[in-house]
């Protein structure tokens, strides 16, 4: 099992105001330790993914945090992203890779399939993302991933594995025993009770506490 | 107050938000949705108050209450009301609530009540695939 800790995955809240988001995300950054933010807005257009990115890229960059750019390779590269994450009806990943060049981050949705994170993989892939991983009564998942499919691939692949779908602070332990390398975050986040900071510190408390 | 309003919907997007004035129309129920928890943090009053505008649209026959979720912070609700948002969900003591409550309806607006409507069941349609067949059987339960 992997010793290196799980660390935060966070991506943006579906919907959001470029004027007030970049504060609200440097203060869930500052709450701890984030691996990467993924911009991912579900029905903007062109120009308001530009305009958030443009709003959030000197966020991420002033703390050392990649931003990647779901879906769209060509965005990624025009904002001066860090990466990509592509799902499996989106880009291809040569198309994704070829965009961000070699040193950018490509990562790819896997959703339960251990077939599709091996080919990820072997093309390449930065991370495999699988999930989701709990289907709630607040949620319809695309599909529904089973915890055993992060210990199987932490116990064989080197290539990172990322836990989405319906994370909290209350039913992550369960994927990070399981081997997840990183936890990618919604609502559990920007909809904690508590706010986005303090689900950032809480996060990180869980991972401090180990495997 | 009618069943479909006790069956409060949380909307991330727009699209959420059509799909629910949609079902809603089509059912001829008024509808009530809600930001996510403490979404004016990050989602901004005008966005919402646009998102829903846009959702409604000018010729929208049912009733739709639009209420967002302001965390706990008091700024933000006056923001909301600044911008024009009639119902405000805040969590925050009693003595602020009533000092936000006395604001909210001199703009005709008003603070959504601390339990019969705070503690109702929601639907949140994040991530749903098919947000109308989950609003349908949403409100069909509450019919």
């Amino acid at each position: 099992m992997d010793a290196e800790p799980c660390r935060l995955y966070l991506i943006t809240p579906p919907s959001l105001d470029p004027a007030v988001f970049p504060e609200v995300l440097a203060a869930a950054l500052d709450g701890g330790d984030v691996a990467a933010v993924q911009l991912r807005l579900k029905d903007a257009d062109d120009d308001a993914i530009r305009r958030t990115a443009a709003a959030i890229v000197p966020v991420c960059g002033d703390r050392g945090v990649p931003l990647i750019m779901n879906d769209r390779p060509d965005l990624a590269a025009e904002t001066g992203c860090d990466g990509v994450h592509i799902g499996q009806q989106d880009a291809s990943y040569a198309d994704a890779r070829s965009a961000v060049g070699e040193q950018g981050i490509v990562g790819v949705t896997c959703h339960e399939s251990r077939h599709l994170g091996m080919e990820a993989a072997e093309q390449g892939a930065d991370y495999v993302a699988f999930g989701a991983f709990f289907p709630t009564a607040t949620k319809q998942a695309k599909t529904a991933a089973e915890v055993a499919i992060l210990e199987w691939w932490s116990e064989l692949m080197v290539v990172p594995a990322v836990a989405i779908g319906g994370i909290t602070t209350e039913n992550c332990h369960p994927l990070i025993h399981a081997g997840a390398d990183f936890l990618a975050v919604v609502s559990g986040v920007w909809n904690h009770p508590k706010g986005p900071a303090s689900a950032v510190k809480d996060f990180n408390s869980i991972f401090a506490e180990g495997r | 107050m009618p069943a479909s309003q006790d069956r409060p919907i949380i909307i991330h997007s727009l699209e959420e938000a059509k799909a629910a004035v949609t079902v809603a129309a089509e059912l001829g129920l008024p509808i009530t949705l809600r930001s996510a928890p403490g979404a004016a943090a990050y989602l901004g009053a005008q966005v919402f108050r646009d998102m829903i505008a846009v959702a409604t649209g000018p010729d929208c026959a049912i009733a739709v209450t639009a209420v967002f979720d302001c965390g706990d912070d008091p700024g933000l609700a006056l923001s909301a009301l600044r911008h024009g948002l009639k119902v405000i969900r805040i969590n925050a003591p009693a003595e602020t609530r009533e000092k936000i409550a006395d604001i909210a309806a001199q703009t005709g607006a008003r603070l959504e009540k601390e339990n019969a409507e705070a503690e109702a069941p929601v639907l949140d349609l994040l991530e749903s695939i098919d947000p109308e067949a989950r609003v349908r059987t949403w409100l069909a339960q509450g019919a």
